[in-house]
């Protein structure tokens, strides 16, 4: 994937769900703050921690039939920093590094 | 901090991010510490590392290699951190290729071939280690004896897995030496860092736990003198609240009474937390247990449908439930108690008693919280899951942290429950906030700022 705004790094991120803990009725996930629909669902369930962000990428363009990757990550990028705002996950979680770990998405030199 | 370090013992992390947000584990890893004070007592200079405190990480474990090379590392895991602590000890071994590495814990202790079949694991120890990790430091360290006489581990040789001679159980508890609490180097991070083992074992056959198999099948027991003695060293560390961390504190009426004597005469000024069984109360146990200092009992209700209860063999009926949350509430006692969701036979009428159940425990001052049902090694719903009606779907051991349902029950699916489980927490928690009755999360400070998007 090529991104002139974010450092190549964060295709291996590995976004994580805080808790496990949500009701799915197959089209909506809701959790004690938000919902998510459609694509939003299909991003939530992914996070678990083992999911890069470029298997993520690839596995919705493969959804959506499209290769727009770029495009594609862009709104990743922003749900990751919708709910990262809502403390619902972390952007790039391994327990055995936990803070080590980068959790800055934006553009390094 | 050590600088020469022979045995490292690393607690694995939960691969959960939340519980790590709370910036401390509740409670000090304490079989670490039984560990660790056994093999300073035999000159071997030690080091705990617990990965579930929230400064820990990899190369906290990897700087005390580099610097100090300690022969043996072991590492405790349960079936939830199992996979951090494969990594981590892959990590390690291919760091430090000359070190061995030791699992040991609930886990391993029944999965011990899937351990073995990775090239960086080199032992498990079964069961309690006391004494089959201190006699397998002496063997890999000092050379003492051979593989084959170290009772209580699994090994591998030639690509076969040996098991040695099981260790017997420690009958008199009270042959081990009290944990010292100075080998905890962060101690005072922990929410809870006085706190006590009384007993080992558990004589319930419930099908969703494992500590009794864990034990032998029998219940031990330490004396009374010899607990109070240990509340007297947690006093002199300056803690006033000490968590008794057994499965069930009043198996033993006797000893109970003896050790409620002890403390009444010795008049500590010390508050403390208990689990028990509803079956194993009366009203005035609980009146003197009040008045040697206990503050705060767990019972292990699990459901509020007395069919449930009786299919997981607990073994109680909802009267002694209620008579005993009743009576904490008469002696001003806070009873706390986990409800668990998703049983094997659970349905959707049967989670409704539960969450019935919680509502009324919680009108009694109850501190409530709520859990999947989950299948840990070693109980007879991983053996024999087919027994229960139960498909295991979910193997990620990651997952095997009570909130993630792990399996289809009778009839719910792993995706019914882990709904009913979602309204079941709403349920409760807003019957908590309508009662003041604050959540069980045992006073742990919360900091999400570190996972903060900048």
């Amino acid at each position: 994937m090529k991104n002139n705004n974010y450092s190549k790094e964060i295709e291996q991120y590995t976004p994580c769900r805080m808790m496990d803990i949500y009701f799915d009725n197959g089209n909506e996930i809701t959790t004690g703050s938000f919902k998510l629909q459609g694509i939003g669902r299909d991003i939530w369930l992914m996070l678990n921690g083992k999911n890069t962000i470029r298997c993520i990428v690839e596995k919705l363009c493969t959804k959506l039939v499209t290769d727009e990757k770029d495009a594609i990550l862009n709104e990743l990028l922003m749900v990751l920093r919708m709910l990262n705002k809502r403390n619902a996950i972390v952007i790039n979680w391994d327990p055995i590094y936990k803070m080590l770990r980068s959790q800055r998405l934006h553009y390094e030199e | 901090m050590r600088n020469n370090v022979e045995v490292l013992l690393v607690s694995s992390p939960t691969p959960c991010p939340a519980m790590h947000v709370q910036n401390a584990h509740v409670m000090p890893p304490l079989g670490l510490g039984y560990l660790a004070t056994c093999l300073e007592q035999e000159r071997y200079s030690t080091r705990i590392i617990d990965m579930a405190l929230r400064g820990k990480n990899i190369e906290t474990v990897l700087s005390v290699l580099k610097n100090s090379k300690p022969k043996v590392v072991g590492i405790s895991c349960t079936t939830e951190t199992y996979q951090a602590a494969e990594r981590m000890a892959k990590i390690i071994k291919s760091a430090h290729p000359d070190c061995a590495i030791v699992f040991g814990g609930c886990h391993t202790s029944f999965e011990y071939e899937v351990a073995l079949k990775e090239d960086f694991i080199d032992y498990v120890v079964l069961n309690e280690g006391e004494i089959s990790f201190t006699n397998l430091c002496n063997f890999i360290i000092r050379g003492v004896g051979t593989i084959e006489s170290v009772k209580g581990i699994v090994y591998k040789e030639n690509g076969l897995v040996i098991c040695t001679e099981p260790e017997p159980f420690i009958e008199n508890l009270d042959t081990l030496p009290i944990p010292d609490r100075s080998l905890f180097e962060d101690l005072y991070e922990y929410a809870h860092p006085a706190t006590i083992s009384t007993s080992r074992g558990c004589p319930g056959n419930c099908i969703f736990c494992a500590a009794s198999v864990l034990s032998g099948g029998r219940y031990r027991m330490r004396s009374a003198q010899n607990i109070v003695a240990e509340f007297e060293y947690l006093k002199s560390l300056g803690f006033d609240n000490v968590i008794i961390v057994d499965d069930t504190l009043t198996i033993s009426m006797a000893r109970l009474e003896s050790f409620l004597d002890e403390l009444i005469s010795r008049n500590l000024q010390m508050t403390w937390y208990c689990e028990s069984r509803v079956d194993t109360l009366s009203y005035n146990l609980l009146s003197k247990m009040k008045k040697a200092g206990l503050t705060t009992i767990q019972f292990g209700v699990e459901s509020g449908s007395q069919a449930i209860l009786d299919s997981v063999h607990k073994g109680i009926t909802l009267e002694q439930i209620r008579k005993a949350f009743r009576w904490c509430r008469e002696l001003n006692i806070t009873p706390v108690t986990n409800l668990i969701v998703g049983q094997p036979s659970d349905s959707r009428e049967t989670i409704q008693d539960t969450v019935r159940m919680a509502h009324e425990l919680i009108s009694l001052g109850a501190r409530v919280t709520l859990s999947v049902s989950t299948p840990f090694p070693g109980t007879p719903m991983w053996r024999t899951p087919e027994k229960f009606g139960v498909e295991i779907i979910d193997f990620d051991l990651d997952n095997y942290n009570v909130s993630c349902p792990v399996f289809n029950a009778q009839h719910l699916t792993a995706a019914e429950i882990r709904n009913e489980y979602y309204l079941a927490l709403k349920e409760v928690r807003i019957a908590q906030r309508q009662h003041n009755v604050e959540n069980d999360d045992m006073g742990v400070r919360r900091d999400f700022s570190s996972f903060w998007f900048d």
